[in-house]
């Protein structure tokens, strides 16, 4: 006999309410499709609610549930490569990044424009990524992970986060040094 | 370390890669300190684009919206297993029955040829069988019977 959900887990309506966000953000920034992003977050949380008596606490809810979306990405992926990055990652630029965020600041339009510009080099440079690098790049820039938590979110040692995450920076930067 | 942060140790040290002799310069050095700076503004301006741009497209969560796709994928399981379980009753049962069949047919043939045998091994056909037991009834005595 399995035993009940503990802790967090107990009310699982609290746990989606809670970690949906997160969830469909690493999906949609890892997919750059809406549909997709939303299917999969479905599917994340339709995973995690199956598994739920299987939850040790090892690590915390949020790590478990990205573990759980990582996957799904790599799945995902291997159904369908990377035309979804290549045809999103134009299109969703302007919609990405005109919205209230900017307005927001209240910076000049040169400002602006200047942010505007790093964060679509950035979000170019992301495509040339490796799957890896990607995924390591978007849970710590974007999630704010810590290294410990990108580990076991991927399944990978702390140092080869480090070396996927290097990469990743490091390539980054140089398609910004090449951006006029 | 001698010199300030090269342009692979500035990317290093963003990705969590901290080499002591390059934590201590960082701590005196301001202007290291201003190139990760903004060598970290981009990423930073990058997360939060990101994360402006997810929270508008994020669908407002269901409560026991999970819990009742759950249940639906449990009843579809179940549903395929029995549909499956159904399928292979109706392929199992007709070689069953054919075989049970066989095996009745074999059954009877096996009675009938012994049958047969009998038959075949009777010295006399079944109609002279009472005279063939009245030959033998006489048979101690029948040889003065027949001789006298």
């Amino acid at each position: 006999m399995t035993a009940a959900p503990a802790g967090e887990l107990a009310d699982f309506d609290a746990v989606v309410r809670d970690h949906q966000p997160a969830v469909f953000r690493f999906l949609l920034a890892s997919l750059r499709e809406r549909e997709s992003a939303e299917n999969l977050t479905q599917e994340c949380l339709l995973r995690a609610y199956q598994a739920r008596r299987n939850f040790r606490g090892e690590a915390s809810v949020r790590t478990w549930l990205m573990r759980i979306a990582v996957n799904l990405v790599h799945d995902h992926r291997k159904s369908a490569p990377l035309r979804f990055w290549r045809r999103a990652a134009e299109t969703s630029l302007d919609v990405a990044f005109t919205g209230d965020w900017l307005a927001d600041r209240r910076s000049s339009p040169e400002a602006e424009a200047s942010v505007r510009e790093q964060v679509r080099a950035v979000w170019r440079a992301t495509v040339a990524l490796s799957e890896r690098q990607r995924t390591v790049f978007l849970l710590r820039f974007v999630e704010e992970m810590e290294i410990r938590e990108i580990a076991t979110a991927t399944g990978l040692q702390e140092g080869t986060v480090k070396a996927h995450l290097f990469r990743a920076v490091d390539a980054v930067r140089k398609k910004l040094r090449d951006t006029p | 370390m001698s010199g300030h942060l090269s342009p692979v140790e500035v990317s290093e040290w963003l990705a969590g890669i901290r080499a002591s002799a390059a934590e201590r310069h960082m701590a005196e050095c301001a202007g290291c300190a201003a190139e990760l700076e903004r060598a970290n503004q981009p990423l930073a301006l990058f997360g939060a684009a990101t994360r402006a741009w997810c929270a508008a497209e994020t669908p407002i969560p269901r409560m026991g919206a999970v819990a009742s796709a759950a249940r639906r994928r449990q009843r579809f399981v179940t549903m395929r297993v029995a549909l499956a379980a159904a399928a292979a009753l109706m392929i199992a049962a007709p070689v069953y029955l054919q075989h049970q069949r066989a095996i009745e047919t074999a059954r009877q043939d096996e009675a009938l040829l012994e049958q047969v045998q009998t038959e075949v091994s009777r010295s006399a056909p079944e109609p002279m069988q009472p005279l063939e037991k009245l030959v033998q009834w006489n048979a101690p005595s029948g040889q003065s019977a027949s001789t006298q």
